[in-house]
């Protein structure tokens, strides 16, 4: 069955492909004239006649007489002069159908170095002992490569009666022969086999010894596979020990972990203590994997006794466990002498810690080197537990300096909306650090409750740099807090008259509403006699979400005699016009027209181009094409109406694309 | 004063202008190599060859360091997708999730206050650390005032279409890598840095994990 199902596999494509067709009724007339023609086929040839072939075999499959026929002249075939590349193919469709009436043609022809490889590889795969004893017989009579071939073949038949063979072949003098023998007796993997390699392991020597212990590692593999756990487990136990090769180790400890757990524990204990690396690493890994909390306890006894990369690897799969038993090794190895071990535990305590953790992580954010200072602050980030964001607000209010600081930033990571009081309180701090973080944690964590406070902020900041954050601040919480929230700094901005300053940082505020008073507010600004107003109204105008301001831009940009003003307000009105929307690319053309009147630097021309650019049709291309004569932006014109061109074979007259 | 008598006042003037024209590679503290996954490679046109190797110390007057550390960050988009702006020169350039700033899709341009005039010899931008890309219209500008109306000079600029409206630019784009991009600023005198960046290959939206820039005050 299984070679039928592979028969079919094979063919399914070809069939697909339409180049061979099943036939219902298959004759052996059919045989010979294909064969005939398949003799003479070439590697790079025509492969029809060889899957017409195929697809003969196929459909012959349930007809024995015509399997006997066709096997009988894929047998003639492969004694004759045909090419080397039809006899390959012969031999393998005789691996697929062959019966013992193949194996006395197949036998001799292993011998034959031209013939070795395919005639054992259609042997090999013929089902019953006359193979089986056609390949044990010529193991005898072989040498060199054609005996390693057949030493294959027979391991992957697992041809138990081939194991006292192999067993006498594993002691041979030739190093290429005992080692596959080796390898096929592990594979074999049968009682004697499990026995010989026991010997051959325990005295082997020079390079045969990794080999031997190799084999005997994997045979007792193959036992556990079979569900034989005993018998593996005395393997590993014997291959766990120090004298073995590292690997081979390694190897031991990860199948006494997977066979027998409990059992696996008082084996990989010593191993932690290895100076291998590779097998200490294994047995911290393993141990890492046994259920239940006896390979926590065991990692923890041992950590002390092992070095700082292994304290790491310790560290890592604690962590990965999530076994909060072991916080306080954690903890502790925060103040390991090795910097590596101390990332390590700072890391972990992100998973593992707890409330109690907040001090030590601030404190090693705050005083420690870049790795240390990383995985603290990840860890700050990450910590759970109802209590942590409580005992981060408390923490906030009863520390100082650089530890106040990291805290204040793991709240605004962490988005603890309760720390915005804390965070408001500690504005006022002498420390940068502490005065900086509490900004940004205002701006990340302040609501509608705090709006009072931040316009208080905005009146009272000492200096232009913190009335320019704390207006920010205030936007942001606009922004999240929406229009309904707006009374207390539309009514402040209202007596800000006589406070530029303030009124300034305000108008940044109000510029994050969609409120129509606010609107007014900030329209009825463009008016005011100092520049410095009016220019944080056009900013403030130019970052309105809707294109409501545009008139009032586009007439400042006509009438503004002060040269940066009208700059400001030109931009303001094209980054407006240039909002997404519904608009048809024509109109917003008609809406930045005035733009290319209005614009008399290049910068300004340029900022134009390459807003008109997202809107291609005609009447943007004309007014690009009316500026490409200035030779200042000519490159720029140049590749807008490119683009444009282009955007238009595709979507003529569309919308912004 | 005769010839000889100048000589000793000639070597000690030689010295102390020797001294002040000291030259050091820039204190550069480079992040960890971040790359994740399968690189997929960058193809896109005017793309600089890799150097494949570290980058030579760039050398600039001793006493040089970064002067945007915890300066003040404005962008064209207030509301970044992720992070914040202060994320731009925080010191932290770890590049990994939660530590760089991620802008709208489009153009976008960020402004950096130095707060007072410095002496800028170079700038070192790295938009994103996880993985090989290269960023789209990277325009990197002086200027004297905070909207960048008077004298305004461009450092750097690789936006072949002018599609951030900075005019077109002939440098070449580059892949984003730990060593992030080493721009020569020549010295210039400015209060005022904006960059600008349309997308990259892998994404519309424009990243920042951080930008140094190295100066002096005046």
């Amino acid at each position: 069955m299984r070679k039928i199902g592979y028969l079919l596999a094979v063919l399914a494509p070809l069939t697909l492909c339409g180049q061979v067709s099943p036939k219902a009724v298959r004759s052996a007339s059919e045989i010979q004239p294909l064969l005939a023609s398949i003799a003479t086929y070439e590697f790079g040839q025509s492969r029809v006649a060889l899957a017409e072939f195929t697809q003969l075999v196929q459909d012959s499959l349930t007809d024995g007489a015509l399997v006997k026929q066709i096997e009988s002249s894929l047998l003639t075939l492969v004694q004759s002069n045909a090419t080397s590349a039809a006899k390959q193919f012969a031999f393998r469709e005789l691996s697929l159908i062959g019966t013992d009436a193949s194996v006395p043609v197949l036998a001799p022809m292993m011998l034959q170095p031209s013939t070795t490889e395919m005639a054992r590889f259609a042997l090999a795969r013929i089902p019953g002992d006359t193979a089986g004893q056609a390949l044990r017989d010529t193991l005898g009579k072989s040498t060199g490569s054609i005996r390693i071939g057949i030493i294959g073949s027979l391991a992957q038949r697992r041809d138990s009666r081939a194991t006292p063979a192999l067993i006498q072949l594993a002691s041979s003098s030739d190093q290429p022969t005992a080692e596959a023998a080796l390898a096929a007796l592990a594979e074999i993997a049968d009682r004697p086999s499990l026995t010989a390699l026991s010997q051959l392991h325990s005295k082997a020597s020079g390079a045969m010894e990794r080999r031997a212990a190799e084999a005997y590692l994997n045979c007792a593999d193959q036992f556990a596979a079979r569900g034989d756990k005993q018998v593996a487990l005395g393997v590993y136990k014997q291959l766990i020990a120090p004298q073995e090769p590292p690997m081979v180790r390694v190897a031991a400890i990860s199948g006494l972990a997977r066979v027998n757990p409990k059992e696996a524990l008082p084996v990989l204990a010593p191993a932690l203590e290895s100076n291998d690396a590779r097998v200490q690493f294994a047995a911290i890994r393993f141990l890492g994997e046994i259920p239940g909390g006896d390979g926590t306890a065991e990692l923890q006894r041992a950590f002390p006794r092992i070095g700082p990369a292994g304290r790491v690897r310790v560290l890592g799969v604690l962590a990965d466990r999530g076994d909060v038993s072991s916080r306080s090794l954690f903890t502790d190895a925060v103040r390991d002498q090795s910097a590596e071990v101390r990332a390590a535990a700072l890391s972990g305590l992100g998973v593992l810690g707890d409330s109690s953790s907040i001090s030590v992580l601030a404190d090693a954010a705050a005083h420690s080197g870049e790795a240390e200072r990383n995985a603290a602050r990840q860890s700050l980030t990450r910590l759970r537990g109802s209590s942590t964001d409580a005992a981060l607000v408390a923490a906030i209010r009863s520390s100082n300096g650089k530890v106040k600081a990291e805290m204040l930033m793991a709240a605004a990571d962490r988005g603890t909306t309760d720390a915005a009081d804390a965070a408001f309180e500690a504005i006022r701090d002498s420390d940068p650090d502490v005065h900086r973080e509490a900004m940004h944690a205002i701006k990340n964590l302040a609501g509608a409750r705090q709006i009072p406070g931040l316009v208080n902020l905005v009146a009272t900041a000492s200096n232009s740099t913190e009335r320019k954050d704390a207006g920010q601040a205030l936007g942001l919480v606009m922004q999240r807090s929406g229009d309904a929230e707006i009374g207390p700094v539309l009514a402040a901005y209202k007596k800000s008259a006589s406070d530029p300053p303030m009124r300034i940082a305000l108008m940044e505020a109000l510029s994050r509403t969609t409120n129509a008073d606010a609107l007014a507010e900030l329209q009825d600004a463009l008016h005011d006699p100092s520049p410095e107003i009016v220019r944080g109204s056009i900013l403030a105008l130019t970052e309105w979400q809707t294109p409501a301001p545009l008139p009032n831009l586009l007439a400042l940009a006509k009438t503004q005699t002060n040269p940066p003003l009208q700059i400001l307000a030109l931009r303001g009105y094209m980054k407006l016009a240039g909002l997404p929307s519904d608009r048809p690319n024509a109109e917003s053309a008609k809406l930045l027209a005035p733009a290319a009147e209005l614009a008399k630097e290049p910068a300004e021309k340029r900022a134009l181009l390459s807003v008109l650019a997202n809107y291609p049709c005609k009447e943007s291309l004309d007014i690009v094409q009316s500026m490409a004569g200035d030779a200042a932006v000519a490159a720029e014109a140049k590749a807008a109406a490119t683009r444009m061109q282009a955007a238009m074979r595709v979507v003529p007259g569309g919308r912004r694309r | 004063m005769s010839p000889r008598a100048w000589f000793p006042l000639v070597l000690i003037l030689g010295a102390a202008a020797a001294q002040t024209l000291k030259l050091e590679p820039l204190p550069i503290a480079l992040p960890k190599p971040l790359f994740e996954g399968t690189p997929e490679p960058v193809n896109v046109p005017n793309l600089e060859k890799p150097l494949r190797k570290a980058r030579p110390p760039f050398l600039a007057p001793a006493g040089t360091t970064n002067i945007a550390l915890h300066k003040p960050v404005t962008a064209s988009d207030r509301d970044p997708v992720t992070g914040s702006l202060e994320m731009i020169t925080d010191g932290i350039k770890t590049g990994v999730d939660g530590a760089f700033v991620e802008l709208k899709p489009g153009v976008q341009t960020v402004v950096m206050d130095l707060e007072a005039p410095h002496t800028i010899y170079a700038i070192l931008v790295w938009h994103y650390l996880k993985e090989a890309r290269a960023y789209k219209g990277v325009v990197v500008q002086t200027g004297d005032d905070p909207d960048f109306i008077t004298n305004v000079r461009t450092l750097f600029n690789n936006d072949t279409d002018n599609d951030c409206g900075f005019g077109i630019g002939t440098d070449k784009r580059y892949v984003e890598t730990a060593e992030g991009k080493l721009i020569d600023a020549k010295g210039v005198v400015a209060r005022y840095l904006r960059l600008a960046s349309d997308g990259s290959n892998r994404t519309q939206a424009s990243h920042y994990v951080e930008v140094e820039v190295f100066g002096r005050p005046l």
